[in-house]
């Protein structure tokens, strides 16, 4: 009877678990504002370690709830053709720099990743879960999983990569001299993704100018659209 | 399509009605992206072939913002929590992570400068060339 039941009942648990932790981790990143406090970085920590504590089956007693939310990230995809369409005026203004910028950008993040991971003497499959790293995480699983890659791990690096990015990005691209605020969006939102344009938009929040968070979100969601078509070719170039 | 929809919820449809119109409409392109990744056997994710078919469809005028929109922007702001439990998919992958953290550590940080250097780079040239800021 018990094993019957367990899938449900775990899968259940599993689930508002995780709703749980999420709201813990929102709480803590309101309290202390601050790249090393992004929730998706302190939620995946904090249940990692409780399961590993706990010595939970992950296979078996997490999965089947976690999957239960990942569902979700399908059509989350396909909402972000919304947020590009309400800023299709601000492309269209720059549309040839975009478009270059984001074909420039996503192949130099497909190159740059896979090659200097097999450089370092990674395994194909490592060095294919970094070849979307600075991809949005939803989408950047899917080409991970179709290209070869381990999803959770390419999850995990995307992360990091956004982490990294929301840090010292805006500062790394002023560095070199970009002080044009459509450039410097795009930049930080193709090469990580939400967590920088969070940032970004804590930045623009104080000065009053939205125009780098905007260009943000837009490389994010094309960088995540090009990655998509060009990954799959240029990888097997690489290897 | 969404104009049907919108008249049979009456004058003010409710909050359900509205998500729920949403999610459907989102789930629809989701599942035509898929069926057409796997007739044409693309190596394009299904759910980014439906992310643009909603685009075209949103620029054609065939589906309109507002239908979408509340739906979207409720999946989108919590976007985050929705890819958690495949951040503790990791959790089986750790002794990867132990064994492969040199390549992993130097592929993301120089890998993240370049992208920010040379896709920035690229945009800014090309706009400094237009004229424009």
């Amino acid at each position: 009877m018990w094993e019957v039941l367990r899938p449900w009942c775990c899968g259940g648990a599993a689930a508002l678990f995780t709703v749980g932790v999420w709201m813990g981790a929102l709480r803590i990143r309101k309290a202390r504002s601050m790249p090393l406090t992004e929730p998706v970085f302190l939620a995946v920590f904090a249940i990692i370690a409780a399961l590993l504590l706990l010595n939970v089956d992950y296979a078996r007693d997490y999965r089947p709830g976690g999957n239960l939310i990942k569902f979700l990230l399908q059509p989350a995809v396909v909402a972000l053709a919304v947020r590009l369409y309400e800023k299709r005026e601000m492309i269209r203004r720059n549309a040839r720099a975009v478009a270059v910028g984001v074909i420039v950008g996503s192949v130099t993040g497909i190159v740059s990743a896979t090659g200097l991971a097999l450089l370092c003497g990674a395994p194909d499959a490592v060095a294919l879960s970094l070849a979307p790293k600075s991809v949005t995480a939803p989408i950047a699983m899917g080409i991970s999983g179709s290209i070869g890659g381990i999803e959770s791990l390419t999850v995990g690096i995307v992360i990091a990569t956004g982490i990294i990015g929301a840090m010292v990005g805006p500062e790394l691209v002023r560095l070199i001299g970009i002080r044009n605020r459509v450039a410097l969006g795009l930049a930080v939102g193709m090469a990580s993704h939400g967590i920088g344009t969070a940032r970004l938009m804590k930045d623009d929040e104080a000065s009053g100018n939205h125009t780098a968070s905007t260009m943000s979100g837009v490389g994010m969601t094309l960088n995540g659209l090009v990655t998509a078509i060009l990954c799959p070719v240029i990888v097997q170039w690489l290897l | 399509m969404s104009e049907a929809i919108q008249s049979e919820c009456g004058g003010g449809p409710s909050r359900i009605l509205i998500y729920g119109r949403g999610f459907f409409l989102l789930l629809l392109f989701l599942v035509a992206g898929q069926l057409i990744e796997r007739a044409l056997s693309l190596p394009v994710p299904g759910n980014v072939l439906g992310m643009i078919l909603m685009a075209l469809a949103l620029l054609c005028g065939l589906v309109r913002l507002e239908s979408v929109k509340p739906c979207a922007d409720l999946l989108l702001r919590h976007l985050g929590f929705f890819f958690v439990p495949a951040g503790v998919g990791l959790i089986q992958h750790l002794h990867i992570i132990a064994a492969e953290w040199v390549p992993i550590l130097v592929g993301t940080l120089l890998s993240t400068v370049a992208v920010l250097w040379l896709g920035g780079g690229t945009t800014a040239l090309l706009m400094r060339r237009k004229g424009r800021e």
